[in-house]
């Protein structure tokens, strides 16, 4: 599990750190504090899992040094993640590289880096495709109580005396420009904990949720879960109180096509439906707990899962919401899956701390943050689950502080107690 | 700025209500319901606020010195509170020391400057008789009605003179309980038969509410001058 973060430059952070993180984190705040770059943070670290080599100086006879690290692997539903994320800030790709012969060769925009120029190599037996380099944009380099002082001096030369003692550390460099401070030219950050696996990480925006779900993902999840359908049917079910027996879940290729596939809910009794022509919040949630069911079902202690979903409320009618984070706690229960939220919504909070009292989640695994940016420097408050009931009861919203007060306020109802 | 106000009943709430007109600030209230749950209460609101933006609380609290309550054994467990919070935000803890208020031994005050953390703790100390069993905020409602002009008003609805309502709750009725082997033992005891003297069937905060209400400005900031000097210091 991922424990903390902490981090230089990247999007509109100049510095923050988050520590104390649990099973499930919510962020909430203002606009532009960050919790869209830290949960973008947690992603592409969350995804480093590439072996490569990274050859530093390479220009130079002497001095140069060889160093094992990962780059981005593709994600739980097969997407690659720093196009994942430049897409959803409408960039194409980083530019900051050029593809040479199987190898990436970067200069590093920020002079001030630690690195300005380096090769990146896939391996001995392996070359990068050209069209890969677009989106290899981050390095990362897992501390497990290493011994080797030149990563250590290098670590610390990325991210500073933070980084020790080098144990349950992964350091990510990022030479994306589009995705640095004010477009300085790198970011560096740091996580603490066990990481996720890059196939056992999912990012769940608008963005995912109003796309086509990869067709290679359902097909081995089909071929590797078994009853996957039959599940995804209970939780859509359990959502939406459709009895799960009155329907079934299939995917059919679109439009006769072999390799793209959708998701259908068929009733007993009618012709069945593709997904996308049912509204958006039955899209929404069909498409976070199909993948999560698989997520659910593969994440191992040794290999755990990471969910990062970002307004959850998106299309959700509140009923509909506090189905839906109750599939999902369900889903996860005693599941190696860690789970971020990020989300403007009171409505949200309140329905999981309802959660919180009526024992559906253990309150030890549950930490809101609120988050706050101030000329790059993001800080943080928490509240734990008596926090989180005491100022929902008492009328008072964590989303907002100082003199705002909200045009609608609620307080939440004690019917648990 | 908004001034946190935590209490363990409803009685405070109403005073505290009846003393804003003297104060400029926004005010949150917090019923803890119950004096076990107040230091949980003042941890769980002002916890998330520590080191983040300014802070102004004002903590109610009764002398129960029938449980063995002391204000020492009181000022040591909101420090003690105060303290876990501290540590558990990773703020300095020895910061958070209570000093008892230089006009009001009954006043605790913290003045956390780097914080902007100014809080105060007012102890109901007062006991309108000294063999009542423990002091309450209802000790001070009672002095508040029982002083004439307070008393004239509240006494107007019956036709008789606060004067002679004063006669009757202080010994008239009790002479009478007394006689019957009842024995009024606090000061909630005769608030509830006060209330039912002058034909309020109202609960005591309820009453607390109307006695405030009928109180002239002066005899409000006699009875309540210490809580005014919690309230003035927390910047209300």
């Amino acid at each position: 599990m991922i424990e903390s973060i902490l981090i230089k430059g990247f999007r509109g952070i100049r510095s923050g750190q988050i520590d104390g993180f649990r099973k499930f984190n919510v962020f909430v705040g203002p606009n532009n504090s960050g919790k869209s770059a830290v949960i973008e943070s947690l992603y592409l670290a969350g995804t480093a899992g590439q072996k490569a080599h990274l050859v530093t100086q390479p220009d130079q006879q002497q001095n140069t040094e060889t160093l094992p690290v990962s780059i981005s692997s593709p994600d739980l539903l097969g997407a690659p993640p720093l196009a994942q994320v430049l897409g959803r800030h409408n960039y194409a790709g980083q530019r900051s590289s050029r593809w040479e012969e199987g190898v990436i060769k970067v200069q590093v925009m920020d002079k001030k880096a630690p690195f300005t120029g380096f090769d990146i190599y896939a391996g001995q037996e392996h070359l990068f495709a050209r069209e890969e380099e677009p989106h290899i944009a981050i390095f990362s380099l897992d501390l497990s109580g290493t011994e080797d002082q030149e990563i250590g001096k290098l670590v610390v030369k990325l991210i500073g005396q933070e980084a020790k003692p080098f144990s349950d550390k992964r350091v990510i460099f990022c030479w994306s420009p589009e995705l640095s401070h004010f477009g300085k030219g790198s970011a560096t950050w740091m996580i603490k904990g066990q990481p996720p696996v890059a196939r056992h990480t999912l990012l769940f925006d608008t963005t995912v949720a109003q796309g086509q779900l990869s067709s290679l993902f359902i097909q081995e999840m089909l071929g590797n879960i078994p009853g996957f359908t039959q599940r995804i049917g209970q939780h859509v079910g359990a959502v939406f109180n459709f009895e799960p027996s009155s329907f079934n879940v299939q995917f059919l290729p679109i439009n006769g096509g072999e390799n793209r596939l959708q998701g259908w809910i068929a009733p007993k009794d009618r012709p069945g439906l593709p997904i996308d022509t049912f509204g958006d919040g039955m899209r929404a949630a069909f498409k976070l707990l199909t993948p999560l069911v698989a997520l659910a079902e593969s994440a191992t202690q040794e290999e755990p899962g990471l969910l990062l979903w970002e307004e959850p409320e998106s299309f959700q009618n509140p009923k509909t919401l506090a189905n839906l984070l109750k599939e999902v706690a369900v889903l996860i229960e005693k599941r190696p899956v860690q789970v971020f939220f990020a989300t403007h919504s009171l409505e949200f909070v309140a329905h999981l701390t309802l959660m919180l009292q009526s024992g559906q989640i253990d309150p030890d695994e549950v930490k809101l943050f609120r988050l706050n940016l101030a000329d790059g420097e993001m800080k943080y408050s928490w509240f734990d689950s008596n926090n989180m009931a005491a100022w929902l009861e008492s009328g008072m919203d964590p989303r907002v502080w100082g003199d705002f007060l909200p045009p609608v306020q609620f307080r939440l109802q004690e019917e648990h107690r | 700025m908004t001034i946190h106000y935590f209490y363990e009943g409803k009685t405070e709430k109403e005073v505290l209500g009846g003393l804003k007109k003297f104060s400029g600030s926004e005010w949150k209230p917090h019923d803890a319901e119950g004096k076990g749950n107040l230091n949980q209460k003042i941890v769980d609101i002002l916890g998330p606020m520590l080191g983040q933006e300014p802070i102004r609380g004002l903590i109610l609290r009764n002398l129960d010195s029938h449980d063995g309550e002391t204000m020492e054994r009181i000022v040591q467990g909101v420090t003690g509170a105060l303290k876990k919070a501290f540590d558990s935000r990773k703020l300095e803890s020895s910061l958070v020391r209570l000093n008892q208020h230089p006009g009001h031994n009954n006043v605790f005050t913290l003045d956390i400057e780097q914080l902007d953390f100014h809080l105060a703790l007012h102890i109901a100390v007062y006991r309108w008789r000294e063999d009542f069993i423990k002091s309450t905020i209802d000790d001070y409602i009672l002095d508040l009605a029982l002083n004439p002009v307070t008393a004239g008003h509240l006494a107007q609805k019956l036709g008789i003179t606060g004067e002679r309502l004063i006669h009757k709750m202080t010994i008239e009725i009790p002479d009478l309980l007394k006689k019957n082997g009842i024995t009024l033992a606090e000061a909630k005891d005769y608030v509830r038969l006060y209330a039912a003297v002058i034909k309020k069937h109202t609960s005591p905060p309820v009453f607390a509410k109307k006695t405030m209400a009928n109180a002239e400005e002066t005899q409000l900031r006699q009875v309540f001058a210490p809580l005014l000097a919690a309230i003035d210091f927390v910047g209300g």
